[in-house]
């Protein structure tokens, strides 16, 4: 008996969360903050010169295991794909050719963010899969060009899922990054904050504070707190709006503290998605005030529908659930590995594991010829960025690309099946640096791929 | 008793509130930096007054005042070659006065043809030290033959001129940097000790960055693996040897790692506040022991192996290179704890570039 109304509630709860009308307003404003920080995102990446120095510039590029083929297109097209980025970011805020616009900047966002793994931030990966979600959701049906252009389009409502997909993948991201906080060094050690904050006592006033072990603690544990449950703080109603609080203050206080960018700000916008529909109404009405927009722009959710429920296309439902699943299973993956997680870095990527770990490493290679059994080093910061050179130091997939780009370097030079050994050291959350990768492996006879990495040497040996 | 009381003021001071970097930079500003920079900017002025007094009166006596006064000013330099920022990176300092090898060609050319432009950037290759190693010194460094040089050879007129240029452009420079960082001149000193932040463009950030880059490239690589032959597919080149003429790479390769460790420790003309005290302060461990002793430790064993390095380096590098490469490799080691474990532990940023920590 209460096992069937358990089931009936799950289903209704379900069914209300996917099919059921919802106002549209909330998906509206979203649309238009997730555009809007886009195009102020791309703006700071092009201004600080960045395109030309992480695009343009280096000589070698680290791409990811099964996307070989995304390759730098040159200073022309670095320079287009970041062109079209900003008009279809734009496009999203407007809502003017809405699906082209977003289905432009997810491609031409993840396009540019697979062509090298150096420049990897869950923040851009946050981005790549809010762009993919965009693209299905109908959020341009009010307060839009297109809906200027074809008024037909205009709805008060959309299905339920369009509005509860985005809330899931907010929740993702914060439950899933609470969760990778929960590991001895975070809660018992406070590392790494233990080793960030007293970096920053040159700050006024809160400066001595956060050289206190005290405050690394305190900062570790709320931090966890935080992420692991503000979404559902944020879900209730009634706590709503300290929580909202909540999520300003814990940014802001990111954002002061760490070069994290435009995070924090993209963060406190998408969470405004959890407020209720009537609210979102009323930030959109006054928006159309402010710019003299007809009112009209937000039509009316329409009452007369008493069905409650949407048709929703099955693949579309379809899809999502997989999104959802790979989503929920992929930070997990780590465990199908031997060895420590931050050390091995094997599963580490795709799973909001944010601020987890001061790593370090310094790596230098010894190059063999078979045939003269001559041995010389190169030093990686000659074919490498600063950026590149400090992000492959303490990666192992980065270390063996590099070693594959020697040997091709040097069969080109007329040497063939060269021998490449990493001498790499690396320190982990204040740990004394240790030998990395063994170095008696000869990497150009290592493959990249999923296997484990046997090669790389054990934390604790 | 002793011990036990400095440990427990150790605990006391890794739980009490802050390093404060603001002292920190101020003794290396004002009792490392400055005062390196006015000791170089004053032997280059010396040295130009012994090169003025050897043009006139050519002998081996004053020959050997030159000389003497070239090597001094050298040491001199070993102790700036680390800050590299700001106003040397300005002014490209480092490498328009101390590129080498030098170009013996664009020397010669430069004598016979009489006409150069020494503040060409192609012209670092023919000028700095490295230049007057190869004068006062040259293939044949026998005091009667190099004298003969200045005094009696057909161009000996056009190598005075030479010297003098040579001399008077590195003196200008050593000055010029000075005038940048000095109170009384540019005051960058006063920028430097006010940017107390830990980023890129921070004080501690642009020292330390500088600093190990150039302990990579110019030291553990410039003067001592790069003749040993560590990047050249293990084939020496003896002839990319700092001071190789004079044969005093050696002398000159400890007489910079002395200015790392008066760097790191702070220790200028009296004992300040340097790396040691700071990661002292912030109780950076490695592998169970203090991280500030442990880099103490390996830059004294740098320094012991360096100078066991039997002079003239160029030779060695073909005959004996086993004591270089142990050398070669105990810097190797002190990279690896200036880079990866001091700056981890210090929170030092490398890159403007956001990061979210991973």
């Amino acid at each position: 008996m209460t096992a069937i109304s358990l089931h009936s509630r799950l289903v209704n709860a379900l069914r209300s969360a996917w099919y059921e009308p919802t106002p549209i307003a909330p998906l509206v404003t979203f649309r238009i903050v997730f555009g809007l920080m886009m195009a102020i995102s791309v703006v700071r990446f092009w201004a600080n010169g960045w395109i030309r120095e992480f695009y343009i510039e280096p000589e070698v590029h680290f791409t990811y295991y099964g996307f070989e083929w995304v390759t730098a297109p040159g200073p022309v097209g670095m320079y287009a794909l970041f062109g079209i980025m900003l008009a279809s970011a734009i496009g999203i805020m407007l809502g003017w050719r809405y699906r082209l616009s977003a289905a432009l900047f997810f491609l031409s966002f993840t396009y540019v963010e697979l062509i090298d793994k150096t420049y990897y931030l869950n923040h851009y990966y946050f981005v790549s899969l809010v762009a993919l979600l965009l693209c299905f959701v109908p959020a341009n049906r009010a307060f839009s060009l297109d809906m200027l252009r074809k008024p037909t389009l205009a709805a008060g409502e959309v299905p339920a899922w369009s509005v509860t997909i985005l809330k899931l993948q907010l929740a993702i991201v914060y439950i899933y990054a609470g969760i990778a906080k929960l590991n001895a060094e975070w809660l018992l050690d406070a590392m790494p904050l233990r080793i960030w904050l007293p970096a920053q006592s040159h700050l006024p006033v809160i400066g001595g504070f956060l050289s206190t072990a005290f405050a690394a603690y305190a900062f570790s544990w709320m931090g966890a707190l935080y992420d692991l449950t503000i979404v559902f703080f944020l879900l209730n109603a009634r706590t709503r709006p300290w929580a909202y609080i909540a999520v300003i203050g814990f940014h802001m206080i990111t954002w002061m503290l760490f070069p994290i960018g435009m995070f924090p700000f993209i963060m406190i916008l998408s969470t405004l998605i959890f407020f209720s529909p009537t609210f979102h109404t009323r930030l959109l009405e006054r928006l159309a005030a402010v710019l003299r927009l007809r009112l009209n722009t937000i039509p009316r959710p329409d009452t007369s529908n008493t069905t409650k429920i949407l048709p929703v296309p099955r693949i579309i439902t379809g899809f999502m659930a997989v999104f959802i699943v790979i989503q929920v299973l992929a930070p997990w993956r780590y465990l199908l590995y031997p060895g420590d997680l931050f050390w091995t870095e094997q599963g580490y990527r795709f799973s909001w594991r944010v601020m987890l770990m001061e790593k370090a490493g310094y790596v230098v290679f010894h190059v063999e010829d078979p045939i003269t059994g001559k041995r010389w080093d190169v030093m990686p910061g000659d074919y490498l960025t600063p950026i590149q050179e400090k992000m492959m130091s303490t990666q192992p997939d980065m270390i063996l690309q590099f070693a594959h780009f020697l040997e091709e370097k040097y069969r080109a030079e007329g040497m063939n099946d060269a021998i490449v050994r990493a001498e790499a050291y690396v320190t982990l959350n204040g740990r004394g640096s240790r030998l990395f990768i063994d170095d008696q492996v000869d990497l150009t006879q290592e493959r990249d791929g999923f296997r484990h990495k046997k090669w790389i040497v054990d934390l604790n040996q | 008793m002793i011990s036990a009381v400095a440990a427990s003021c150790d605990k006391e001071s890794s739980n009490s509130p802050g390093f404060d970097r603001g002292p920190l930079l101020e003794n290396l500003g004002v009792n490392i930096i400055v005062p390196a920079y006015d000791s170089l900017a004053r032997r280059a002025a010396r040295l130009e007054e012994a090169a003025i007094e050897f043009t006139e009166t050519r002998n081996e006596q004053t020959l050997g005042k030159l000389r003497d006064a070239w090597l001094s000013a050298y040491v001199a330099f070993q102790h700036c070659g680390y800050f590299n920022f700001g106003p040397a990176d300005n002014l490209i300092f480092n490498a328009s006065v101390n590129t080498y090898p030098i170009s013996r060609i664009k020397i010669d050319d430069n004598i016979s043809s009489g006409s150069y432009d020494l503040n060409a950037i192609s012209s670092n290759s023919a000028k700095g030290f490295a230049a007057l190693d190869y004068l006062l010194y040259g293939e044949n460094p026998d005091a009667e033959n190099v004298v003969e040089l200045f005094d009696s050879d057909d161009e000996a007129s056009a190598r005075r001129q030479y010297l003098l240029d040579v001399v008077e452009d590195l003196r200008a420079r050593c000055d010029a940097v000075y005038e940048r960082w000095s109170p009384a001149g540019d005051n960058y000193l006063g920028t430097f000790v006010s940017l107390t932040g830990n980023d890129v463009g921070s004080a501690t950030g642009m020292l330390l960055n500088g600093a190990i880059q150039y302990c990579e490239s110019d030291v553990r690589d410039g003067k001592i693996g790069i003749p040993l032959g560590v990047r050249s597919l293990n084939v020496p080149i003896p002839a990319n040897c700092e001071a190789l003429y004079a044969q005093q790479s050696i002398l000159l390769a400890v007489e910079s790692i002395k200015g790392l460790q008066n760097l790191y420790l702070g220790k200028g003309k009296t004992d300040g506040v340097g790396f040691d005290d700071y990661l002292t302060a912030l109780n950076a461990r490695h592998n169970g022991d203090a991280l500030a002793s442990v880099i103490a430790s390996q830059i004294d064993l740098a320094l012991t192996k360096i100078a066991a390095i039997p002079e003239p380096y160029s030779e060695t590098v073909e005959q004996n290179p086993d004591p270089a490469m142990a050398a070669y490799q105990e810097l190797q080691k002190l990279v690896v704890l200036l880079k990866a474990d001091m700056m981890s532990a210090l929170g030092i940023l490398i890159t403007y570039q956001d990061n979210d920590g991973d």
